[in-house]
């Protein structure tokens, strides 16, 4: 292009002018804030609009004049400029001696990105670092040892002991180790169900994090999240969902536009199931693989519906994928360990307080009748999808906390209190069900109070709906799971 | 108000930010192996030399013209904090490709100091990098580092030390 | 520019798996997801090898690899190395 060494000089010369212009301070050069101006920083122009009042419209002019001189857009005049400068510099102090075959790491990764091996291997990894490892292991087996064999042999028969002893009213050892007892109840269900399940989990998490396959996981899926409103990028914050959506619903922020975040924010608080809902109700199926995969094709399709419609509706065109993939490499186990120990403490310190809270606001609520007040209110819909009335307490804990009201259902389970059809359907509803408290107020701290308030309310009543559709087919069709 | 002069730790998504803020405070920031495991800043304080500094980890960005939300969350940081010293933290392995950031970062009248991370994998494929002339070419410190390993990390520190008692 | 030239420029969608070149331009729409790209050293005369077309375009530059949707690999020009 024979232009091209003028359009160089004008645009220097048009920065220089601008800088000239510029009078407030930016915490950063003149020329730089040139540059960006040229670029057309929306936040910059703002900003300079209200530092530089009366020079602003000459700015303005200065830079629409400049973009004339221009078949592309400045940015990327400006973008090919540095980079020629950094192909120069690079050339002159990298010597290279380059292996030509491929590393092992590159044809796994090869592997990993080919749909045909790429899909088998996604399935291995969900199979044994998920079902295995944090279904069967940590929601099986060691559940099972810190329940039976420490709870209720050991703690349980204590404490109970101890309090008799110690308190003589039967009103106020109810609190402690009653049946919903802040010992009894709130610990043992933080302690022994959820914090082996939210462990087991975010170690198989922090593994496949640190290998770099999230990223391949992404490219591999993009076509199919295309298709509700999101793009492969929004596998990260939906897989890290499955540990605490929570979290996950601040990680919504790596997504390009407020479309692909709003959908991302609804799907994780309606239909991505956290660890420890996922650990409880993997245990709550256990040994009713065919009701597993109802709960799973229903709450997959439930996913994949929702996201659909909601990308109908809200307005926005369809997301770009782009993504840097990063190169496989082996996890560092001291990563691993302090990355697992970081998010089980941060995850326990907020659920430790709310189960205790939730445990005394119940034994609260029995001494005034709340409890069995709001149980009551409860038992309509709980009925109204099949479940026994038992079921509303479960419920009821699900306000405080998804996972909570999950264990709740854990102990109604072990009570022997649900036909195959009913587990499902109480499954199904719960993971649904309202997200936790902590994750709404993220949701309104990150999308606002209407939007944060709207998702809340649109997935109280349509957990039940799909609750109610699911147990009216499974009856009309006469299966019993 | 204190006058606790500051470090802010930038650079492109995944090129070992955080595990190198880990490294110079000691408190853990999130450490993963793809773009985007930080998304907002962490602070934490480490003593280089005899100077007591406040650290900050952010999110990673590509250039100064930030696109997506945690982007502006960087630059908001390198605008406002006033920084005595920047970090600008490159993949060495691509080198090319991530200078010009470090440009913007100078051009923006920060004081940058460069440190060539993930030196281990670039020497694993081949690549030299010559690092005295790079540092003539940019006229601003230069240091190569291993952050995993903490390689470098020493003369990273006290490439820092020369040039804040210098500034 | 030559006829020749043209002849050899091609949208990267229209690459073979693990045919190489150089990128001749990326265009520009104006299209945030393209200012992205640019950011992330996408840019004419950088050498380009691309690995996959399916389900995403994956390509490789100097040390990095990129995934990419359809739209966006059509926006992005390459020189044929012979
Ligand atoms: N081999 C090697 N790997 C490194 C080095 N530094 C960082 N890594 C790895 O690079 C990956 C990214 O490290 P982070 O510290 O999370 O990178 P970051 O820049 O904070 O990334 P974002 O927060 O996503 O922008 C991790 O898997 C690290 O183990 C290094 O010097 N050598
Ligand atoms: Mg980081």
């Amino acid at each position: 292009m024979p232009e091209a060494d003028d359009t160089g000089d004008i645009l220097e010369i048009s920065l220089e002018r601008i800088e000239n212009l510029l009078k407030g301070d930016y915490g950063i050069s003149r020329r730089s804030v040139g540059l960006l101006l040229l670029q057309e920083d929306r936040e910059i122009i703002t900003l300079v609009k209200n530092h530089e009042p009366e020079s602003f419209n000459r700015i303005k002019e200065i830079i629409d004049r400049t973009k004339t001189h221009y078949r592309e857009p400045l940015s990327y005049i400006i973008a090919l400029d540095r980079q020629q400068e950094a192909s120069r510099i690079a050339g002159e102090v990298i010597a290279h001696a380059p292996k030509t075959s491929l590393s092992l790491k590159e044809k796994i990764s090869r592997m990993m990105i080919n749909p045909i091996s790429g899909i088998p291997i996604m399935l291995l990894i969900l199979y044994y670092g998920i079902y295995k490892f944090v279904g069967e292991f940590g929601a099986g087996t060691v559940v099972d040892f810190i329940e039976t064999d420490i709870f209720e042999k050991i703690i349980n028969p204590r404490v109970t002991q101890l309090f008799a002893s110690v308190i003589p009213w039967q009103v106020f050892r109810e609190l402690f180790v009653g049946e919903y007892g802040v010992i009894t109840l709130g610990v043992r269900y933080a302690v022994a169900l959820i914090l082996p399940i939210v462990t087991t989990f975010f170690i198989a998490f922090a593994v496949i994090e640190d290998t770099g396959y999230l990223p391949r996981l992404a490219l591999l899926i993009d076509r199919v999240f295309k298709k509700i409103g999101l793009s492969g990028r929004a596998v990260i914050p939906m897989v890290l969902g499955l540990g605490c959506d929570t979290m996950a619903t601040m990680v919504t922020r790596t997504l390009p536009t407020i479309r692909e975040r709003v959908i991302a924010t609804i799907l994780l608080a309606l239909a991505i199931p956290c660890s420890a809902q996922l650990g409880v109700i993997l245990a709550l199926l256990e040994g009713h693989s065919l009701g597993l995969w109802v709960w799973l094709g229903v709450v997959g399709l439930v996913f994949l519906l929702v996201g659909f419609l909601s990308s109908k509706i809200l307005p926005g065109g369809s997301p770009s994928f782009y993504m840097e993939i990063p190169p496989l490499r082996l996890p560092k186990l001291s990563n691993v360990f302090i990355k697992t120990a970081t998010r089980v403490k941060w995850y326990f310190t907020e659920i430790f307080p709310m189960f205790i809270f939730a445990s005394v606001l119940i034994w609260a609520g029995q001494l005034t009748g709340l409890f069995g007040l709001f149980t009551n209110i409860l038992e309509y819909p709980v009925r109204w999808i099949g479940l026994p009335d038992k079921a509303a307490v479960a419920f009821l804990f699900g306000f405080f906390r998804r996972d909570y009201g999950a264990a709740g259902l854990y102990d109604l389970k072990k009570a022997g209190l649900f036909s195959g059809n009913q587990l499902v359907v109480a499954a199904i509803t719960l993971t649904l069900f309202l997200p936790c408290i902590a994750q709404f107020l993220m949701n309104v701290k990150e999308r606002g109070w209407k939007t944060g308030l709207a998702i809340s309310v649109f997935i109280l009543f349509f957990s039940f709906s799909v609750g109610f559709a699911v147990n009216l087919l499974l009856n009309i069709m006469g299966i019993s799971l | 108000m204190s006058f606790i002069k500051k470090i802010a730790i930038v650079g492109s998504p995944n090129v070992g930010k955080s595990l190198l803020f880990n490294r110079l405070t000691g408190i853990y920031a999130v450490v993963s192996n793809y773009p985007g495991t930080t998304v907002d800043v962490t602070r934490g304080k480490a003593k280089i030399g005899e100077e007591e500094y406040e650290v900050i980890d952010t999110p990673g960005m590509y250039s100064l013209l930030p696109i997506t939300e945690e982007e502006r969350v960087a630059r908001k940081i390198l605008r406002e904090e006033k920084p005595s010293v920047v970090i600008h933290i490159i993949d060495a392995k691509n080198l090319e490709r991530m200078l010009p950031l470090t440009f913007q970062l100078i051009e923006a009248g920060l004081p940058v100091v460069l440190a060539l991370n993930i030196i281990d994998e670039a020497e694993k494929i081949g690549l030299a990098i010559d690092l005295p002339l790079l540092e003539k070419e940019l006229k601003i410190p230069v240091a190569g580092t291993v952050s995993t390993t903490g390689r470098g990390i020493d003369a990273l520190k006290g490439r820092i030390k020369e040039y804040a008692r210098s500034r | 520019m030559q006829i020749k030239d043209i002849a050899e420029i091609l949208p990267l969608v229209e690459l073979k798996c693990g045919q190489k070149g150089k990128i001749a331009s990326v265009h520009t729409k104006n299209h945030e997801a393209l200012k992205k790209l640019m950011a992330m050293g996408i840019l004419p005369g950088i050498k380009i090898n691309l690995i996959q077309k399916f389900p995403s375009y994956v390509f490789q530059l100097g040390q990095s690899q990129y995934a990419v949707d359809k739209e966006l690999a059509e926006c992005i020009l390459v020189r044929i190395s012979t």
